[in-house]
Protein backbone atom coordinates (compact mmCIF):
# COMPACT_ATOMS: atom_id res chain seq x y z
CA UNK A 1 0.00 0.00 0.00
CA UNK A 2 1.54 3.27 -1.00
CA UNK A 3 1.53 6.45 1.08
CA UNK A 4 -1.31 8.01 -0.90
CA UNK A 5 -3.59 5.09 -0.09
CA UNK A 6 -2.70 5.31 3.57
CA UNK A 7 -3.67 8.97 3.53
CA UNK A 8 -6.90 8.21 1.70
CA UNK A 9 -7.84 5.62 4.33
CA UNK A 10 -7.02 8.10 7.07
CA UNK A 11 -9.27 10.74 5.50
CA UNK A 12 -12.04 8.17 5.04
CA UNK A 13 -11.83 7.21 8.69
CA UNK A 14 -12.02 10.86 9.65
CA UNK A 15 -15.20 11.12 7.66
CA UNK A 16 -16.78 8.51 9.86
CA UNK A 17 -16.50 10.67 12.93
CA UNK A 18 -19.35 12.58 14.50
CA UNK A 19 -19.61 16.34 14.23
CA UNK A 20 -18.63 16.92 17.82
CA UNK A 21 -15.62 14.66 17.73
CA UNK A 22 -12.13 15.84 17.05
CA UNK A 23 -8.93 14.16 16.08
CA UNK A 24 -6.64 16.80 17.39
CA UNK A 25 -6.43 19.20 20.28
CA UNK A 26 -4.87 22.60 20.41
CA UNK A 27 -3.80 24.54 23.45
CA UNK A 28 -2.98 27.92 22.04
CA UNK A 29 -6.27 29.15 23.47
CA UNK A 30 -4.81 28.30 26.87
CA UNK A 31 -2.20 31.05 26.61
CA UNK A 32 -4.39 33.83 28.05
CA UNK A 33 -5.26 31.50 30.93
CA UNK A 34 -1.59 30.91 31.69
CA UNK A 35 -0.73 34.57 31.30
CA UNK A 36 -3.52 35.81 33.58
CA UNK A 37 -2.70 33.20 36.24
CA UNK A 38 0.96 34.20 36.04
CA UNK A 39 0.26 37.91 36.29
CA UNK A 40 -2.01 37.44 39.29
CA UNK A 41 0.70 35.45 41.01
CA UNK A 42 3.32 38.05 40.14
CA UNK A 43 1.26 40.89 41.54
CA UNK A 44 0.91 39.10 44.86
CA UNK A 45 4.55 38.39 45.59
CA UNK A 46 6.32 41.50 44.36
CA UNK A 47 7.80 43.04 47.52
CA UNK A 48 11.02 44.92 46.78
CA UNK A 49 10.61 45.92 43.13
CA UNK A 50 8.06 48.68 43.78
CA UNK A 51 10.37 50.12 46.45
CA UNK A 52 13.42 50.66 44.25
CA UNK A 53 14.14 52.89 41.25
CA UNK A 54 12.87 51.43 37.98
CA UNK A 55 14.60 52.36 34.73
CA UNK A 56 12.80 50.93 31.68
CA UNK A 57 15.52 49.87 29.26
CA UNK A 58 14.19 49.53 25.71
CA UNK A 59 16.41 49.49 22.65
CA UNK A 60 19.75 47.82 22.06
CA UNK A 61 22.42 47.10 24.69
CA UNK A 62 22.35 44.87 27.73
CA UNK A 63 24.23 46.92 30.30
CA UNK A 64 22.27 49.81 31.77
CA UNK A 65 24.63 52.43 33.08
CA UNK A 66 23.69 55.26 35.46
CA UNK A 67 26.39 57.84 35.99
CA UNK A 68 26.08 59.50 39.40
CA UNK A 69 27.15 63.13 39.68
CA UNK A 70 28.61 64.25 42.96
CA UNK A 71 27.05 67.24 44.70
CA UNK A 72 28.12 70.77 43.83
CA UNK A 73 29.21 73.11 46.58
CA UNK A 74 27.55 76.50 46.71
CA UNK A 75 30.00 79.32 47.26
CA UNK A 76 29.49 82.32 49.47
CA UNK A 77 31.02 85.12 47.40
CA UNK A 78 30.73 86.60 43.91
CA UNK A 79 33.83 84.97 42.45
CA UNK A 80 32.48 81.57 41.64
CA UNK A 81 34.85 78.86 40.53
CA UNK A 82 33.81 76.44 37.81
CA UNK A 83 32.86 73.08 39.18
CA UNK A 84 32.97 70.00 37.03
CA UNK A 85 29.95 67.76 36.77
CA UNK A 86 32.22 64.90 37.57
CA UNK A 87 30.77 61.45 37.79
CA UNK A 88 34.15 59.94 38.63
CA UNK A 89 34.29 61.30 42.15
CA UNK A 90 31.26 59.38 43.35
CA UNK A 91 32.36 55.93 44.50
CA UNK A 92 30.39 53.34 42.61
CA UNK A 93 29.63 55.57 39.61
CA UNK A 94 28.46 54.58 37.10
CA UNK A 95 26.07 52.00 38.46
CA UNK A 96 25.79 49.20 35.92
CA UNK A 97 23.03 46.63 35.73
CA UNK A 98 23.48 43.75 33.32
CA UNK A 99 20.29 42.35 31.87
CA UNK A 100 19.71 38.63 32.16
CA UNK A 101 17.00 36.14 31.22
CA UNK A 102 14.79 34.82 33.98
CA UNK A 103 11.99 32.35 33.68
CA UNK A 104 10.83 28.81 33.92
CA UNK A 105 9.44 26.19 31.63
CA UNK A 106 6.93 23.44 32.19
CA UNK A 107 6.28 20.50 29.91
CA UNK A 108 2.60 19.57 29.96
CA UNK A 109 2.04 16.08 28.66
CA UNK A 110 -1.11 16.03 26.56
CA UNK A 111 -2.41 12.94 28.30
CA UNK A 112 -2.01 14.65 31.67
CA UNK A 113 -3.91 17.67 30.37
CA UNK A 114 -6.74 15.51 29.04
CA UNK A 115 -6.99 13.57 32.26
CA UNK A 116 -6.87 16.46 34.70
CA UNK A 117 -9.90 18.04 36.30
CA UNK A 118 -7.97 21.25 36.91
CA UNK A 119 -7.06 23.58 34.10
CA UNK A 120 -3.40 22.58 33.89
CA UNK A 121 -2.54 25.56 31.73
CA UNK A 122 -3.64 27.83 34.59
CA UNK A 123 -1.65 25.73 37.04
CA UNK A 124 1.41 25.99 34.79
CA UNK A 125 0.89 29.75 34.47
CA UNK A 126 0.58 30.12 38.21
CA UNK A 127 3.76 28.13 38.84
CA UNK A 128 5.67 30.08 36.21
CA UNK A 129 4.45 33.41 37.57
CA UNK A 130 5.35 32.39 41.09
CA UNK A 131 8.83 31.28 40.06
CA UNK A 132 9.53 34.51 38.20
CA UNK A 133 8.32 36.83 40.93
CA UNK A 134 10.31 34.87 43.51
CA UNK A 135 13.39 35.10 41.30
CA UNK A 136 12.99 38.85 40.82
CA UNK A 137 12.51 39.44 44.51
CA UNK A 138 15.48 37.15 45.26
CA UNK A 139 17.66 39.08 42.83
CA UNK A 140 16.79 42.29 44.65
CA UNK A 141 16.98 41.05 48.25
CA UNK A 142 20.37 39.47 47.69
CA UNK A 143 21.61 42.96 46.83
CA UNK A 144 20.98 43.84 50.51
CA UNK A 145 24.05 41.87 51.51
CA UNK A 146 26.14 43.70 48.94
CA UNK A 147 25.65 47.05 50.72
CA UNK A 148 28.81 47.85 52.65
CA UNK A 149 27.08 49.44 55.66
CA UNK A 150 25.66 46.88 58.10
CA UNK A 151 23.87 47.94 61.28
CA UNK A 152 23.84 44.44 62.72
CA UNK A 153 26.11 41.43 62.69
CA UNK A 154 25.94 37.67 62.95
CA UNK A 155 24.18 36.34 66.06
CA UNK A 156 22.92 39.78 67.03
CA UNK A 157 19.42 40.62 68.21
CA UNK A 158 17.84 43.76 66.87
CA UNK A 159 17.50 46.68 69.31
CA UNK A 160 15.87 50.11 68.87
CA UNK A 161 19.26 51.82 68.50
CA UNK A 162 19.96 49.75 65.38
CA UNK A 163 16.85 51.10 63.72
CA UNK A 164 17.59 54.66 64.75
CA UNK A 165 21.21 54.20 63.60
CA UNK A 166 19.91 53.14 60.18
CA UNK A 167 17.57 56.12 60.10
CA UNK A 168 20.45 58.36 61.09
CA UNK A 169 22.68 56.83 58.40
CA UNK A 170 20.14 57.66 55.71
CA UNK A 171 19.35 61.13 57.07
CA UNK A 172 23.02 62.12 57.25
CA UNK A 173 23.38 61.23 53.58
CA UNK A 174 20.31 63.29 52.67
CA UNK A 175 18.54 60.26 51.28
CA UNK A 176 15.08 61.38 50.19
CA UNK A 177 12.15 59.96 52.17
CA UNK A 178 10.30 57.61 52.43
CA UNK A 179 12.58 55.02 53.98
CA UNK A 180 11.79 51.35 53.59
CA UNK A 181 12.59 48.58 56.00
CA UNK A 182 12.40 45.14 54.43
CA UNK A 183 12.91 42.34 56.94
CA UNK A 184 12.65 38.59 57.06
CA UNK A 185 9.45 37.50 58.91
CA UNK A 186 11.61 36.12 61.73
CA UNK A 187 13.06 39.60 62.21
CA UNK A 188 9.56 40.81 62.99
CA UNK A 189 7.53 38.02 64.59
CA UNK A 190 10.01 36.02 66.61
CA UNK A 191 11.21 35.91 70.17
CA UNK A 192 14.07 38.20 69.10
CA UNK A 193 12.06 40.19 66.58
CA UNK A 194 10.69 43.69 66.33
CA UNK A 195 7.50 42.84 68.19
CA UNK A 196 9.54 42.25 71.34
CA UNK A 197 10.42 45.93 71.36
CA UNK A 198 6.75 46.76 71.81
CA UNK A 199 5.72 43.96 74.12
CA UNK A 200 4.19 44.63 77.49
CA UNK A 201 5.42 41.79 79.62
CA UNK A 202 7.37 42.18 82.83
CA UNK A 203 10.51 40.45 81.70
CA UNK A 204 10.63 41.66 78.12
CA UNK A 205 12.93 44.25 76.70
CA UNK A 206 10.74 47.26 76.44
CA UNK A 207 10.85 50.38 74.44
CA UNK A 208 7.94 52.45 73.36
CA UNK A 209 5.35 53.37 75.95
CA UNK A 210 5.85 50.35 78.13
CA UNK A 211 7.24 52.33 81.06
CA UNK A 212 3.81 53.89 81.45
CA UNK A 213 2.24 50.47 81.58
CA UNK A 214 1.01 50.04 78.02
CA UNK A 215 2.22 48.49 74.80
CA UNK A 216 2.09 51.82 72.97
CA UNK A 217 0.23 52.53 69.76
CA UNK A 218 2.66 50.53 67.59
CA UNK A 219 2.43 47.62 70.00
CA UNK A 220 -1.33 47.86 69.84
CA UNK A 221 -1.16 47.80 66.05
CA UNK A 222 0.88 44.60 66.22
CA UNK A 223 -1.57 43.14 68.73
CA UNK A 224 -4.61 44.05 66.67
CA UNK A 225 -3.42 43.46 63.11
CA UNK A 226 -0.34 41.32 63.58
CA UNK A 227 1.52 43.98 61.65
CA UNK A 228 2.43 47.64 61.88
CA UNK A 229 2.91 49.50 58.61
CA UNK A 230 5.31 52.01 60.07
CA UNK A 231 7.95 51.51 62.76
CA UNK A 232 10.85 53.74 63.84
CA UNK A 233 10.21 56.01 60.87
CA UNK A 234 10.35 53.21 58.28
CA UNK A 235 7.67 51.73 56.07
CA UNK A 236 7.83 48.11 57.13
CA UNK A 237 7.72 45.17 54.71
CA UNK A 238 8.06 41.47 55.37
CA UNK A 239 9.84 39.33 52.79
CA UNK A 240 10.22 35.57 53.13
CA UNK A 241 12.52 35.38 50.10
CA UNK A 242 15.43 36.75 52.13
CA UNK A 243 18.08 34.04 52.44
CA UNK A 244 18.66 32.67 55.94
CA UNK A 245 22.16 31.54 56.88
CA UNK A 246 22.56 29.82 60.27
CA UNK A 247 19.75 31.69 61.98
CA UNK A 248 20.88 35.03 60.55
CA UNK A 249 19.19 36.94 57.80
CA UNK A 250 19.89 40.25 56.11
CA UNK A 251 17.10 42.71 55.59
CA UNK A 252 17.73 46.32 54.65
CA UNK A 253 16.76 49.89 55.41
CA UNK A 254 16.91 51.96 52.26
CA UNK A 255 15.68 54.84 50.18
CA UNK A 256 14.37 54.35 46.64
CA UNK A 257 17.65 55.28 44.93
CA UNK A 258 19.72 52.68 46.74
CA UNK A 259 18.96 50.05 44.11
CA UNK A 260 17.74 49.99 40.57
CA UNK A 261 15.61 47.57 38.65
CA UNK A 262 16.04 47.58 34.87
CA UNK A 263 13.26 45.84 32.94
CA UNK A 264 14.35 45.02 29.40
CA UNK A 265 11.63 42.77 28.08
CA UNK A 266 8.29 42.22 29.75
CA UNK A 267 6.83 38.95 30.87
CA UNK A 268 5.86 36.61 28.05
CA UNK A 269 4.43 33.10 27.83
CA UNK A 270 5.25 30.89 24.87
CA UNK A 271 3.43 27.64 24.21
CA UNK A 272 4.97 25.20 21.80
CA UNK A 273 3.52 21.82 20.90
CA UNK A 274 6.05 19.05 20.64
CA UNK A 275 4.86 16.17 18.46
CA UNK A 276 7.48 13.61 19.43
CA UNK A 277 6.98 14.30 23.13
CA UNK A 278 3.20 14.64 22.82
CA UNK A 279 2.67 17.72 24.90
CA UNK A 280 3.14 21.45 25.26
CA UNK A 281 6.28 23.22 26.34
CA UNK A 282 4.97 26.20 28.30
CA UNK A 283 7.68 28.76 28.90
CA UNK A 284 7.45 32.04 30.77
CA UNK A 285 10.33 34.46 30.56
CA UNK A 286 11.22 38.00 31.47
CA UNK A 287 14.43 39.95 31.01
CA UNK A 288 15.72 42.38 33.56
CA UNK A 289 18.81 43.59 35.35
CA UNK A 290 19.33 44.86 38.87
CA UNK A 291 22.13 46.61 40.69
CA UNK A 292 23.03 48.75 43.67
CA UNK A 293 22.51 52.32 42.50
CA UNK A 294 23.87 54.26 45.47
CA UNK A 295 25.60 52.17 48.08
CA UNK A 296 25.24 54.84 50.77
CA UNK A 297 21.48 55.09 50.28
CA UNK A 298 20.95 51.68 51.83
CA UNK A 299 21.88 49.94 55.02
CA UNK A 300 22.04 46.19 55.56
CA UNK A 301 20.16 44.94 58.64
CA UNK A 302 21.72 41.60 59.55
CA UNK A 303 20.13 40.16 62.67
CA UNK A 304 19.06 36.97 64.36
CA UNK A 305 15.73 35.63 63.29
CA UNK A 306 14.96 33.46 66.28
CA UNK A 307 16.30 32.34 69.62
CA UNK B 1 -6.12 -48.80 70.44
CA UNK B 2 -4.75 -47.91 73.81
CA UNK B 3 -5.42 -44.53 75.29
CA UNK B 4 -1.71 -43.63 75.19
CA UNK B 5 -1.54 -44.52 71.51
CA UNK B 6 -4.62 -42.46 70.83
CA UNK B 7 -3.13 -39.49 72.62
CA UNK B 8 0.11 -39.89 70.74
CA UNK B 9 -1.70 -40.09 67.44
CA UNK B 10 -3.73 -37.03 68.32
CA UNK B 11 -0.66 -35.04 69.26
CA UNK B 12 1.09 -36.14 66.05
CA UNK B 13 -1.95 -35.07 64.09
CA UNK B 14 -1.99 -31.74 65.89
CA UNK B 15 1.70 -31.21 65.07
CA UNK B 16 1.08 -32.11 61.46
CA UNK B 17 -1.87 -29.76 61.43
CA UNK B 18 0.26 -26.92 62.83
CA UNK B 19 2.97 -27.60 60.28
CA UNK B 20 0.54 -27.59 57.38
CA UNK B 21 -1.17 -24.48 58.67
CA UNK B 22 2.21 -22.66 58.87
CA UNK B 23 3.10 -23.91 55.42
CA UNK B 24 -0.17 -22.66 53.98
CA UNK B 25 0.26 -19.31 55.71
CA UNK B 26 3.75 -18.95 54.25
CA UNK B 27 2.40 -19.87 50.83
CA UNK B 28 -0.34 -17.23 51.10
CA UNK B 29 2.14 -14.63 52.33
CA UNK B 30 4.44 -15.44 49.53
CA UNK B 31 1.59 -15.15 47.04
CA UNK B 32 0.63 -11.79 48.52
CA UNK B 33 4.17 -10.55 48.12
CA UNK B 34 4.31 -11.79 44.59
CA UNK B 35 0.97 -10.13 43.91
CA UNK B 36 2.08 -6.75 45.21
CA UNK B 37 5.48 -6.98 43.56
CA UNK B 38 3.89 -7.71 40.22
CA UNK B 39 1.33 -4.98 40.72
CA UNK B 40 4.09 -2.51 41.53
CA UNK B 41 5.96 -3.45 38.36
CA UNK B 42 2.85 -2.90 36.28
CA UNK B 43 2.14 0.43 37.95
CA UNK B 44 5.71 1.56 37.42
CA UNK B 45 5.39 1.00 33.70
CA UNK B 46 1.93 2.58 33.76
CA UNK B 47 3.25 5.76 35.32
CA UNK B 48 5.03 6.57 32.10
CA UNK B 49 1.73 6.77 30.26
CA UNK B 50 0.17 9.13 32.84
CA UNK B 51 2.24 12.01 31.57
CA UNK B 52 4.81 13.41 33.97
CA UNK B 53 5.04 17.17 34.12
CA UNK B 54 8.60 18.41 34.11
CA UNK B 55 9.71 21.81 35.34
CA UNK B 56 12.90 23.73 34.72
CA UNK B 57 14.17 27.06 36.02
CA UNK B 58 15.81 29.46 33.56
CA UNK B 59 18.22 31.84 35.19
CA UNK B 60 21.60 33.42 34.67
CA UNK B 61 24.41 31.96 36.78
CA UNK B 62 25.01 33.58 40.14
CA UNK B 63 28.09 34.14 42.28
CA UNK B 64 28.22 34.05 46.07
CA UNK B 65 30.97 35.96 47.78
CA UNK B 66 32.24 35.21 51.27
CA UNK B 67 33.83 37.28 53.96
CA UNK B 68 36.66 35.68 55.94
CA UNK B 69 34.43 35.30 59.00
CA UNK B 70 31.95 33.27 56.95
CA UNK B 71 29.42 36.00 56.18
CA UNK B 72 27.66 35.28 52.93
CA UNK B 73 27.15 37.99 50.31
CA UNK B 74 24.75 37.22 47.49
CA UNK B 75 24.17 35.11 45.44
CA UNK B 76 24.53 37.86 42.86
CA UNK B 77 24.54 38.31 39.10
CA UNK B 78 28.21 37.89 38.03
CA UNK B 79 28.39 41.58 37.04
CA UNK B 80 27.00 42.62 40.43
CA UNK B 81 29.40 40.24 42.17
CA UNK B 82 32.29 41.99 40.44
CA UNK B 83 31.04 45.45 41.48
CA UNK B 84 30.42 44.22 45.03
CA UNK B 85 33.90 42.74 45.23
CA UNK B 86 35.30 46.14 44.22
CA UNK B 87 33.00 48.06 46.58
CA UNK B 88 34.06 45.99 49.59
CA UNK B 89 37.69 46.13 48.54
CA UNK B 90 37.41 49.93 48.57
CA UNK B 91 36.29 49.85 52.21
CA UNK B 92 39.09 47.45 53.16
CA UNK B 93 37.23 44.13 53.07
CA UNK B 94 38.59 41.40 50.82
CA UNK B 95 35.89 39.01 49.69
CA UNK B 96 36.34 35.62 48.14
CA UNK B 97 34.33 33.34 45.87
CA UNK B 98 35.58 30.44 47.98
CA UNK B 99 33.50 29.65 51.03
CA UNK B 100 35.78 29.51 54.07
CA UNK B 101 35.81 26.21 55.93
CA UNK B 102 34.97 26.03 59.64
CA UNK B 103 38.69 25.63 60.36
CA UNK B 104 39.57 28.68 58.28
CA UNK B 105 36.90 30.74 60.05
CA UNK B 106 38.15 29.59 63.46
CA UNK B 107 41.72 30.43 62.45
CA UNK B 108 40.70 33.85 61.14
CA UNK B 109 38.89 34.62 64.37
CA UNK B 110 42.20 34.31 66.19
CA UNK B 111 43.85 37.01 64.09
CA UNK B 112 44.46 40.58 65.23
CA UNK B 113 42.33 41.82 62.32
CA UNK B 114 39.25 39.98 63.61
CA UNK B 115 39.94 40.90 67.25
CA UNK B 116 39.87 44.56 66.21
CA UNK B 117 36.58 44.12 64.35
CA UNK B 118 35.09 42.14 67.22
CA UNK B 119 36.17 44.71 69.79
CA UNK B 120 34.60 47.54 67.80
CA UNK B 121 31.44 45.52 67.35
CA UNK B 122 31.20 44.63 71.04
CA UNK B 123 31.65 48.30 71.94
CA UNK B 124 28.89 49.25 69.51
CA UNK B 125 26.56 46.51 70.78
CA UNK B 126 27.14 47.46 74.41
CA UNK B 127 26.11 51.01 73.64
CA UNK B 128 23.13 50.02 71.52
CA UNK B 129 21.89 47.44 74.01
CA UNK B 130 21.15 50.38 76.30
CA UNK B 131 18.29 51.28 74.00
CA UNK B 132 16.54 48.13 75.14
CA UNK B 133 14.74 48.87 78.34
CA UNK B 134 14.56 45.68 80.31
CA UNK B 135 12.46 45.20 83.41
CA UNK B 136 10.43 48.37 83.02
CA UNK B 137 7.50 47.02 85.00
CA UNK B 138 9.82 46.25 87.92
CA UNK B 139 11.27 49.75 87.68
CA UNK B 140 7.78 51.22 87.62
CA UNK B 141 6.94 49.20 90.73
CA UNK B 142 10.00 50.66 92.46
CA UNK B 143 8.94 54.19 91.53
CA UNK B 144 5.44 53.55 92.89
CA UNK B 145 6.90 52.12 96.08
CA UNK B 146 9.15 55.13 96.61
CA UNK B 147 6.62 57.80 95.70
CA UNK B 148 3.37 56.39 97.02
CA UNK B 149 4.53 53.91 99.61
CA UNK B 150 2.82 50.98 97.92
CA UNK B 151 4.79 47.82 98.62
CA UNK B 152 6.24 46.32 95.44
CA UNK B 153 4.76 42.96 96.29
CA UNK B 154 1.27 44.46 96.48
CA UNK B 155 1.39 46.05 93.03
CA UNK B 156 1.36 42.80 91.15
CA UNK B 157 -0.55 40.93 93.82
CA UNK B 158 -4.11 40.85 92.53
CA UNK B 159 -6.39 39.65 95.28
CA UNK B 160 -8.92 36.93 94.78
CA UNK B 161 -12.62 37.89 95.07
CA UNK B 162 -13.02 36.18 98.45
CA UNK B 163 -10.06 38.14 99.86
CA UNK B 164 -11.82 41.45 99.27
CA UNK B 165 -15.12 40.20 100.60
CA UNK B 166 -16.97 39.56 97.33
Amino acid sequence: MNLFNVFKLFVLRLGNRGANETTSTTYTEGIPTAVSASLLEMEEGDVVRPLVRTYPFPGPALVHSTPIVSKLASEADDSLANQALDTGTYTGSPSNATVGVHGSTVFLKEIAVLGAVDELMAVAGQLIGNSIVTRRDLDLVTLFTSLTQNEGAANTDIVPADLFAAYNFLRVRSVPLPYNLVLYPGHIWSAVGLIQLFANVADANHFSYAAAGGVGSVGEEFMRNGFAGKVFGFDLFSDANIVVTSNNASGAAFGRDSMKYVPKRDFRIDVLYSGPEVGWQVTGTEMWGEAVLKNNFGDEMQFNIDT
Amino acid sequence: MKKEDKDLELSLLREENERLRAQEEARINDRTNVYFNELRSIQKVGEKTKGNITYKDIHHPTVTLWRKDGKRIGPLHPANAETTFQRFYDVGVLLSTKKPTDEEIAKYKLTAEWKKIEEADLKKRKLREKSKKPDQIQKLAEVLQNQFGVAKADISNIKKPEEVGV
